[in-house]
Order: C-alpha cells, then sequence, then structure tokens
C-alpha cells in the first residue's frame, strides 16, 4: 500500500502541476458544460465547478483500469513509474461520449436553475481543482501547500470575492477545511441550493435520496435538498435506517482511489438498500453519483439533483 | 517518533473512553461490507490506540485504517461521544506522512 500511495500521491501532483487537475485528463473537459450558454467569464459571483462533475467519467474509467490490476499489485510499478503511468493515462482515459455528456449536462443544469432564479454569475474556464481529494486521502502538507499556491491565489489575483459551489468536497474545503489552515479566505461562498428558490414541476413523483455523507454529516444541508425535492412536487420515501441522519450509509467512493473492490461493495449495499425504497435514487454529489451509477447493475436509476429540478430526467 | 505524534491524538481525542460497544460498527459502510473489525471503527481506535503504545501494525491493518471512508456515521451514534471520524482523519494523515518520508 504504501508504495500505492506513492504512486498514486505522485501522478495526482504532477497532473496538479500539468494541469490543475487531480487526474491527467485535457484541461477543455472542464468548461465544455458552458459552450452555448451565454456565461459570462468575469463577474462578481463565479460558479466554482472544481471540474468534480465533469471528472466523473474520467474517474470511472481510472476505477475500471484500477480494478483489472488493483493498487497491491500494482503499487511498486507505479511508484517507480508514475510519469510513465500519467501520459499512458492521459492517452487512456477515453470515457464514452454517452457518460461526458451525462456530466456536462449535469453542470448545465445546475447553471440552468441559477441563471431561471435570476442568480447573476461567471464562469472559470480556466478554474483550478479544489485539491479535496489530496485532503481526503490524507495527503494534509501536499493540500496546504496546493491549496495556498494554487486555489487561492488564484482567487486572489482575479479579485474573486462571491463563490458559488456545486458540489460537497468543494464546498466543504472552502467553508470548513482551508478556513481552519488559513483563517479567513476572504471569499464569500454559497452552495448553488442555497440560491434555488423556485423550481417547475418534475418529472419523476417518487424518489429515495442517497444523502451525501458531507451535506448531511458535515455541513447541516441534508434538508436543502429534501425542500427542493418538495417544491418539484417530488415525494422523497424516507426510511429510518436507510436515509436517517445517523444510519444512512456512505456511497463508498471515498476509498475508490485506495482500495477500489471495497469501494465497489459498499455501493452495492448501498445500491441494495435503495433499491427497496425506490428505482429512482436522487444524489446531489459528482462522487456519489460516480460510485453509484458505475455499481446500480441496472437496478436503480441514479439521478442528479439538478436533472431531477430542471426535468431533464 | 511516530508514537509520541499518534500518543498526542489518542489524547486529544480521548479515545481510551472507547467501552467497545460496537454501535459504531452497526451503522460502518466497510464494516457491513467485510465484517472484519479492522474494518469497523472500533478496530480503527483500538489499533490507533495500539500504535500509540508502540505496538507494530501489519500491512492489513494499515489498510483498514487507510480504507476508513471518513462517513462520520460512527460520531453520531458513538455514545462516548467521540469523534471517531476525525480521530481517524488525524491518524492516516500520520500515517501517510510517515509512509512518505
Amino acid at each position: 500500500m504504501e508504495d500505492w500511495l506513492r504512486g498514486l500521491r505522485s501522478i495526482m501532483l504532477s497532473s496538479l502541476n500539468y494541469n490543475r487537475l487531480p487526474i491527467p485528463v485535457e484541461r477543455g473537459v472542464c468548461s465544455e458544460w458552458a459552450r452555448g450558454m451565454g456565461i459570462p467569464e468575469s463577474g462578481d459571483a463565479v460558479i466554482y465547478t472544481s471540474c468534480l462533475y465533469q471528472l466523473v467519467p474520467y474517474i470511472n474509467s481510472f476505477t475500471g483500469l484500477m480494478e483489472k490490476a488493483p493498487p497491491s499489485a500494482l503499487g511498486p510499478l507505479v511508484n517507480r513509474l508514475s510519469h510513465l503511468v500519467a501520459s499512458f493515462a492521459r492517452v487512456a482515459l477515453k470515457p464514452p461520449r454517452s457518460e461526458v455528456d451525462r456530466v456536462n449536462g449535469i453542470v448545465r443544469a445546475i447553471a440552468t436553475l441559477l441563471i431561471r432564479n435570476g442568480v447573476k454569475f461567471a464562469y472559470m474556464p480556466d478554474e483550478p481543482y479544489s485539491g479535496a481529494l489530496l485532503y481526503e486521502l490524507g495527503f494534509e502538507d501536499d493540500f496546504k501547500e496546493y491549496f495556498s499556491s494554487v486555489v487561492l491565489s488564484y482567487f486572489r489575483s482575479r479579485g474573486i470575492k462571491n463563490v458559488i459551489t456545486i458540489d460537497p468536497h468543494t464546498h466543504h474545503i472552502l467553508t470548513v477545511v482551508a478556513p481552519r489552515f488559513f483563517g479567513d479566505l476572504g471569499l464569500r461562498v454559497v452552495n448553488y441550493m442555497e440560491l434555488i428558490k423556485g423550481v417547475d414541476k418534475a418529472k419523476v413523483s417518487r424518489v429515495v435520496i442517497h444523502d451525501s455523507c458531507l451535506y448531511s454529516r458535515y455541513l447541516g444541508m441534508r434538508n436543502a435538498y429534501r425542500v427542493l425535492l418538495e417544491k418539484a412536487g417530488v415525494e422523497h420515501v424516507e426510511d429510518p435506517y436507510v436515509t436517517g441522519v445517523s444510519t444512512s450509509m456512505c456511497c463508498g467512493g471515498p476509498v475508490e482511489s485506495i482500495n477500489p473492490s471495497l469501494s465497489n461493495k459498499v455501493a452495492r449495499l448501498r445500491i441494495d438498500a435503495l433499491s427497496k425504497l425506490s428505482n429512482n435514487v436522487v444524489v446531489a454529489c459528482p462522487i456519489c453519483y460516480a460510485n453509484l451509477s458505475r455499481n446500480s447493475g441496472g437496478r436503480v436509476k441514479v439521478l442528479d439533483l439538478a436533472e431531477v429540478l430542471t426535468g431533464a430526467q | 517518533m511516530i508514537n509520541d505524534q499518534v500518543k498526542l491524538l489518542v489524547e486529544k481525542y480521548s479515545l481510551t473512553r472507547c467501552a467497545r460497544c460496537n454501535f459504531c460498527e452497526s451503522v460502518c459502510p466497510t464494516y457491513a461490507a467485510t465484517r472484519r473489525r479492522i474494518h469497523g471503527p472500533r478496530g480503527r481506535i483500538w489499533l490507533i490506540i495500539y500504535l500509540s503504545q508502540g505496538i507494530d501494525v501489519n500491512s492489513d491493518e494499515y489498510d483498514g485504517l487507510l480504507s476508513c471512508l471518513n462517513c462520520r456515521a460512527c460520531n453520531q451514534v458513538c455514545p462516548a461521544g467521540i469523534e471517531i471520524a476525525e480521530a481517524i482523519h488525524d491518524a492516516k494523515a500520520l500515517l501517510v506522512r510517515n509512509a512518505l518520508k
């Protein structure tokens, strides 16, 4: 495992140096969603996607490769040849176009909800990744170095003061983790759900919510998406154990780069539990979306909250 | 030296308050997946305590600690009020820093 950790860290750091993304893909994948939407590139408030949704198809491809050669076997090789592995990954990670279109559609749906609610915002075609994965895997020194030299200096150099986050990992980093290390960041951070006041009636009528652990147990936001679903006329089936605040289980995503087989097993157990309540599972986090949809086995339909609220699904 | 740093964690989070009641295991997704104590909060807490006492950790136990999802379900049900997820995250960061030296 130590070899794998070294290799993983090396791949992530070289990728962050190369394109400010945690896995080696081309930067263009981050801003494709905004094409044709007429969103300006500068303004008082910016949407900060951290490229997390857009990376989901590439994370799925990466995890698929890892399952064929698990970290325990691959570790020493990756550790010695991390630069070659990063270059290889840049070529090899070619997810199906349909998956890329789906995640771009989710980010577009979030932007559409904001526009419909009269929120004025700009987007950042060259936005850097937040560094959440470094922190969550325990690479804290690397996280602090990366966040201060890249993310914080990016926001400060552009005079950005108002940030709209669209996923729980980035929101947690900006509102809890980074302030703990760096004090006041000088940013006003809001999540897109806090800005959505009105929504149209949704196409689906009954769903079960898979709570993001961060939204639910770290950020105290588990009611935000419940209220929005209710406004859209969607019944969310609740169960004291399966969807309870203390007992609802994680999707397994946080360990997909450390122990993919365990991560998948956790996701399948979660799908088993959720499928007993509804065939439509609503998520509000790109990592939950990635891990649950990859392991759903066609038993449930995994939908992002924004897709439901815009009527895209 | 890592033992001393881990000792500080044991004190900071009062980990020895763990009464081995297993409430945490009943909500832990990785424990549910493997039914192995090292993949549950109780096993991870005691691993941290053993580390602080200078007891060696094998690679299987090390993997168990790193595979914590930090989902915080265990915190919610711990009758002793231990911030289990935070303790495991800090221990992970220490072990990772040590491994990368």
